[in-house]
């Protein structure tokens, strides 16, 4: 990238520029879920709140990439690296998520409700949870 | 031999050696940070309603610490501008304003390590929860007096007889009858067992050395039961214990030791400021009001009826939407928010939007002996007091761990850079980029971070 | 921009100053930075790791042959007195502490850093024309981490606990809460194995960091990707899966190891009980997470182990072949595609979780998918062996034997990508087999071919002939001996973890038999049963197996004697070029200097040009000057 001091001089700007904007945004996103009258939806965290923290979060982390990292500046061989490694990581969290919570034929739910253990009765031993996961004492 | 593209670029590829290093490493990065929200998110999707923890609301569990957590955040975002500053000074040749904009970055990574200190200390020293068999939690502070010789989950025990494990499954182990070592013999009571052939041991060497000739002589045997001549009473921290669990006439220990006899006392007190009903089936016959009595249930009842009434809540119900029942089953004690929110060496108050008043009077949080029968599970608010206390001590601990190594290595490059400088200005300013890199990753994570771990 | 102009810029503007100065012993041979010592160093101790992991190996096949006979020769060595039984036989116990260690050994400890460390650090700069690699200190660090985690892993036998127990993928929560009778859990079995693999994912980061950086800005000039030789490529895609798969399994080490010394619960779900009693955590956890971020790693770890295996093949065959590798480019988009697919196929592991059958469904149809371009790459090596005058050196005899061993193993592992053929055949035996065929007499007979092939590089002297006749023949014979039975016995039922092999079991074992006319039963009956022909029960094959083994070890002697004697007696072959190879590695001296080329190496043609048309001899090197083209041919840019 260029490196004339008055290039630099003109990036020194744009830096404290980006600074502040993620200033701004750090103290949108607080004001959000601390005081209620910004709150989405039911006080408290629902979906809306999260949602909107993710999409702030991610506008911030794009800033820092692309001015403070210089992603702006790179040619492609990091983009895809990048490209790569984000596609699996969003691969790992999805196809995980998917493997819990089964959009198609969620029948995992079914399952669960058997498992439910009840907690009034646990002091009393072993019998009181009849559906909980047993594993061998080992050795 | 020269290794060539150390310092200038390569021409096709645009990237000097070590700029292809490190995003190289920031990508494995992302994959170690990518695994950890992973996880962060099938844990918190995979709570099951009734059964396990619920997913605490962030804001309620942090409290004042979301202002820690957004100066925090402020701190981090300025060494960020800061470090790649120090990089562009480096770049016009600036050493005298490099050094200063370095110095500031590490005055920001010191700053948010004190921070994040303040932080862990008080939720691991100063919060102490405990659930209920009954799945009540109740939050507040572990209590400790002259009384108690361990503070904490002390257990107090009248031993008659002590069970030796002998077995010696290796070559290079002792019999270890190590909780006598450890266990407090209350009111220095001497210990004097008696060997099942009669003859009497005292002290502790003593019997160590007795077990020992026991065991070569008799090697056939697993287990041997001493009794003591007198009654002797132990005090000893429950994690000491195997399965940190006693019963009313034995305490096992590790490897197979045990004391048997007469449990006195397994009461923990604790200073409640939260009263917390969501995994309790009937709130009516909750544990807690066995303890805290019928004014408290009347509070509770009060709360839940106004926080019903709220008028948000009115509008979201009218609009068909449910409510988040847990919100309504969390009663902060207001007395407790009041005696104790003014109080910052404590940091014990939380956000108080929970708080109303009710008819309640006394100036104290309450505060309650519990049995250790009614405990299924209690602790400081640490790692293990819930998926998402681990996650969060996990991943900031981590996150912690990557600003101190930045740190680390930007100090070099402030401090021993000198040298480097005046041979090849530009090698020097390449490292702070690759360092600075690394460091704006270190933010990057942050901004996650934050909003989730103290937000949502 | 021409290949000219590409030249290094930066070559001369810096110089490092340490590199004139003499080196001591210890700086030339242990702390060395250059990449060759550090190679030889990655094999030496990898080697050192696969015995050690065979005589685990071996320990348990005795088991699992004569659950009734106590341990021979070893039984009465202090380590084993503390862990076999009065009666001299081998224990479940120590059967899993032996079972476990073998996988972790082999597979961390000896098949990558033999085939990523030693072979990648040795080879790969040579070939892409490097002076050494991108980052030499951390190459170094990157050994020293491994040999910490290796002798932390090895010295966990010696704990009051013994060494991890619960398997080479220390699925939780058995992993968890193993160890709970001691009361110090950092000094145990599990919470050591844990640290130690943090030492090796730090290394094989490094390593990975390293590797990758060398490959995209060290290439010599001319040296464009199309040019790059195809083993070069191999790393490469295994660099990358080394970096991006393995740090979520640092993330499920690190959990585990808050759940065991935090006491958090990460995998420890509401209401676990063990022994009795439920756990005393806060519960929540989700044991099903460690198997997620475990085989993140654990597929991936699959193609670490085979990739650089079938590049040292590759190379093998082009040469002894004396033709150009066929389908060159189509082998390298296999291998990229290989790559790529690798990540999302990991849950074809966790069928019998219960996942649900969506997500099975996707599962197993990107594993199915997975076994295109790695038969692309089988099917190109094998095409390029087709109507070539095949030198049937000792590197390449190994080197065809890799073909149908990874075949048979590549092929087995179909059924298992299906899920309900899976569900029959999780955890038996035919697993065992299916992965065995790929690594040890896949993966492992490609590395033999690579010490064969690049020993003279290093010593300036060949390997015997007889002796490596003496090792290659017994050796492909045993291990088809060990791993054939395993299908069978695994179609049959029989479990993979039953320390006395199913005996216990023998009421129902022993209705499945081979009927008398199976070659396996006329096998069995002749070595076992003086010829006589009856039927064999599956359980008996555990004897054919053990056996096998057991030959297996002795043949590996020939190699040894063979591997040390060679540097003394060895015939000598000082020319620089010893296989007439194309290769940037032949051109250096032998063995290479420190700084590795003492001219310019500069590649002006393809990797493989064998039997060139109109060439004077049947072999066109890389480095050899175009002398009928004046210019050269443009540089490409990278993308």
């Amino acid at each position: 990238m260029e490196s004339s001091t008055e290039d630099i001089q003109k990036h020194v700007k744009t830096y404290l520029m980006v600074g502040a904007t993620l200033f701004v945004f750090t103290i949108v996103t607080v004001l959000v879920r601390t005081v209620p009258f910004f709150d989405f939806g039911v006080p408290g965290v629902d979906a809306p709140d999260i949602a909107f923290g993710l999409v702030i979060a991610t506008f911030k982390s794009s800033l820092v990439m692309l001015i403070f990292m210089h992603l702006n500046h790179e040619r492609g061989l990091i983009y895809k690296v990048l490209l790569f490694t984000v596609a699996f990581a969003v691969g790992l969290m999805g196809l995980t998520l998917f493997a819990q919570h089964n959009p198609i034929l969620p029948h995992a739910d079914v399952v669960d409700e058997q498992r439910v253990v009840d907690f009034t009765a646990e002091s009393a031993g072993a019998e009181a949870a009849p559906a909980s996961a047993h594993v061998e004492a080992h050795h | 031999m020269e290794i060539p593209y150390t310092v200038s670029a390569r021409r096709d590829t645009g990237l000097y050696n070590a700029k292809v290093g490190i995003w190289l490493f920031l990508a494995s990065e992302v994959m170690l940070f990518g695994g950890l929200f992973s996880g962060y998110v099938f844990l918190r999707a995979g709570v099951r309603e009734g059964v396990d923890l619920p997913w605490p609301d962030a804001v309620y569990v942090h409290g004042p610490f979301i202002w820690l957590g957004f100066l925090n955040t402020l701190v981090l975002i300025a060494s960020s501008v800061f470090v790649v500053l120090a990089w562009a000074q480096l770049k016009m040749r600036r050493y005298g304003a490099y050094q200063m904009y370095m110095s500031l970055v590490l005055i920001c990574a010191a700053a948010f390590m004190a921070v994040k200190t303040i932080e862990y200390n008080s939720k691991l020293n100063h919060h102490f929860g405990a659930r209920l068999t009954d799945g009540t939690l109740l939050d507040g502070a572990l209590v400790t007096d002259e009384k108690h010789h361990c503070p904490g989950d002390y257990v107090t025990f009248e031993a008659t007889k002590a069970v030796f494990s002998l077995d010696k499954t290796g070559v290079f182990r002792k019999i270890d009858p190590y909780f006598i070592d450890f266990a407090v013999l209350k009111d220095g009571a001497e210990l004097a067992v008696k060997a099942p052939d009669g003859k009497e041991v005292k002290g502790v060497p003593e019997l160590s050395n007795w077990l020992d000739a026991y065991a070569a002589a008799n090697p056939a045997e697993r287990r041997v039961a001493v009794e003591f001549v007198k009654p002797v009473t132990f005090q000893f921290r429950l994690k000491e214990v195997f399965g940190k669990r006693v019963f009313a006439d034995r305490v096992p220990f590790f490897r197979g030791n045990e004391l048997q006899g007469k449990l006195i006392d397994d009461t923990v007190d604790i200073e409640v400021h939260t009263v917390d009903l969501q995994m309790v089936r009937d709130e009516e016959k909750a544990l807690a009001w066995s303890y805290l009595g019928e004014g408290f249930k009347a509070g509770y009842e009060q709360h839940k009826k106004e926080k019903l009434s709220d008028p948000l809540h009115q509008h979201f119900l009218e609009k068909g939407g449910t409510l988040p029942g847990r919100q309504l089953r969390i009663w902060q004690h207001p007395h407790a928010v009041a005696e104790h929110g003014g109080e910052a060496e404590h940091g014990k108050e939380k956000a108080s939007d929970h708080g109303s008043s009710d008819g309640h009077g006394g100036h104290h949080a309450p505060v309650v002996s519990i049995k250790g029968s009614d405990i299924s599970f209690m602790g400081a608010h640490g790692p293990k007091f819930g998926t998402y206390y681990a996650i969060y001590f996990t991943m900031t601990a981590l996150h912690g761990l990557h600003v101190i190594g930045g740190a680390l290595v930007l100090a070099y490059f402030l401090f021993f850079g000198r040298k480097l400088y005046r041979k090849n200005p530009e090698h020097l300013a390449n490292r702070v980029e690759v360092g600075g890199l690394f460091w704006h990753f270190v933010d990057l994570v942050w901004i996650f971070l934050f909003p989730i771990m103290y937000l949502m | 921009m021409s290949a000219t102009e590409a030249a290094h810029p930066g070559a001369h503007e810096h110089h490092d100053d340490h590199d004139h100065h003499e080196l001591s012993f210890w700086q030339k041979y242990l702390f060395s930075t250059d990449h060759k010592v550090i190679g030889v160093q990655y094999g030496i101790t990898s080697l050192i790791f696969l015995a050690i992991g065979f005589f685990l190996m071996m320990v348990m096949r005795w088991s699992i042959a004569y659950p009734d006979r106590p341990l021979p020769m070893v039984g009465d060595w202090p380590f084993f007195n503390k862990w076999i039984g009065d009666d001299g036989l081998v224990t479940g116990d120590l059967y899993n502490m032996f079972g476990a260690m073998h996988g972790t050994i082999m597979v961390f400890l000896g098949v990558v850093p033999l085939a990523f460390g030693a072979f990648g650090n040795y080879v790969t700069p040579l070939q892409i024309g490097a002076p050494d690699m991108a980052f030499p200190r951390l190459n170094m660090a990157s050994y020293w981490l491994y040999l910490v985690g290796g002798l932390m892993m090895f010295a966990s036998f010696f704990l009051d606990s013994g060494a991890a127990k619960s398997g080479w993928t220390n699925y939780s929560p058995l992993a968890n809460i193993t160890d709970q009778q001691y009361r110090d859990l950092f000094w145990t079995s599990q919470t050591q194995w844990l640290l130690a693999m943090v030492f090796l994912i730090t290394s094989s980061l490094l390593g990975a960091v390293n590797f990758i950086t060398t490959i995209i800005n060290l290439r010599a000039k001319g040296m464009t990707w199309m040019r790059l030789p195809f083993f070069c490529w191999a790393q490469l895609v295994t660099g990358f899966l080394l970096l991006l798969a393995f740090p979520p399994l640092e993330v499920a080490a690190v959990m585990q190891l808050m759940d065991r010394l935090a006491g958090t619960s990460f995998f420890i779900p509401t209401g676990l009980y063990v022994g009795g009693q439920v756990v005393e955590a806060a519960g929540g956890g989700s044991p099903l997470l460690y198997q997620h971020l475990f085989w993140f790693l654990g597929h991936p770890e699959v193609y670490v182990l085979i990739l650089p295996g079938i590049g040292i093949v590759a190379e093998i065959v082009a040469n002894n072949t004396r033709k150009p590798l066929w389908g060159y480019k189509t082998m390298v988009g296999a291998v990229l595609v290989l790559g790529f697919l690798s990540f999302i196929v990991w849950a074809h592991h966790m069928y019998l979780t219960g996942m649900g059958t969506a997500i099975s469904t996707f599962f197993q149809t990107t594993t199915v998918l997975i076994s295109v371009p790695s038969v692309i790459l089988i099917t190109s090596i094998l095409l390029s062996m087709w109507g070539g005058s095949i030198r049937f050196t000792m590197p390449m005899l190994w080197a065809t034997a890799f073909i149908p061993m990874f075949g048979i193993g590549g092929l087995t592992g179909l059924p298992l990508a299906f899920n309900l053929l899976d569900l029959h055949l999780h955890d038996t035996y035919y697993v065992i087999g299916h992965f065995h065929y790929v690594v040890a007499p896949g993966t492992i007979f490609a590395l033999f071919a690579g010490i064969y092939y690049w020993y003279p590089k290093q010593t300036g002297r060949q390997m015997n002939n007889l002796l490596g006749h003496l090792h290659f023949w017994p050796s492909l014979i045993c291990m088809n001996l060990i791993f054939a039975p395993m299908f069978i016995q695994g179609m049959a039922g029989m479990h993979r973890r039953a320390y006395d092999g199913g005996a216990a079991y023998e009421q129902v074992s022993s209705q499945v038999y081979l009927e008398q006319g199976h070659p396996l039963a006329v096998l069995f009956n002749a070595i076992f049963r003086g010829g006589e022909a009856l039927p064999v029960e599956v359980i008996n094959l555990n004897l054919l197996t053990s056996a096998g083994a057991f030959l297996l070890a002795l043949a590996q002697i020939p190699f040894i004697i063979n591997f040390f004697m060679s540097m003394f007696r060895g015939a000598k072959s000082d020319e620089r070029n010893p296989w007439q190879g194309t290769t940037l590695e032949w051109m250096c001296p032998t063995p290479p200097p420190h700084g590795n080329f003492d001219r310019e190496p500069v590649a002006y043609r393809g990797p493989y040009e064998y039997s060139v048309p109109g060439a004077e001899r049947d072999f066109t090197p890389q480095f050899e000057p175009d002398t009928r083209v004046t210019e050269t041919r443009p540089l490409p840019t990278l993308h």
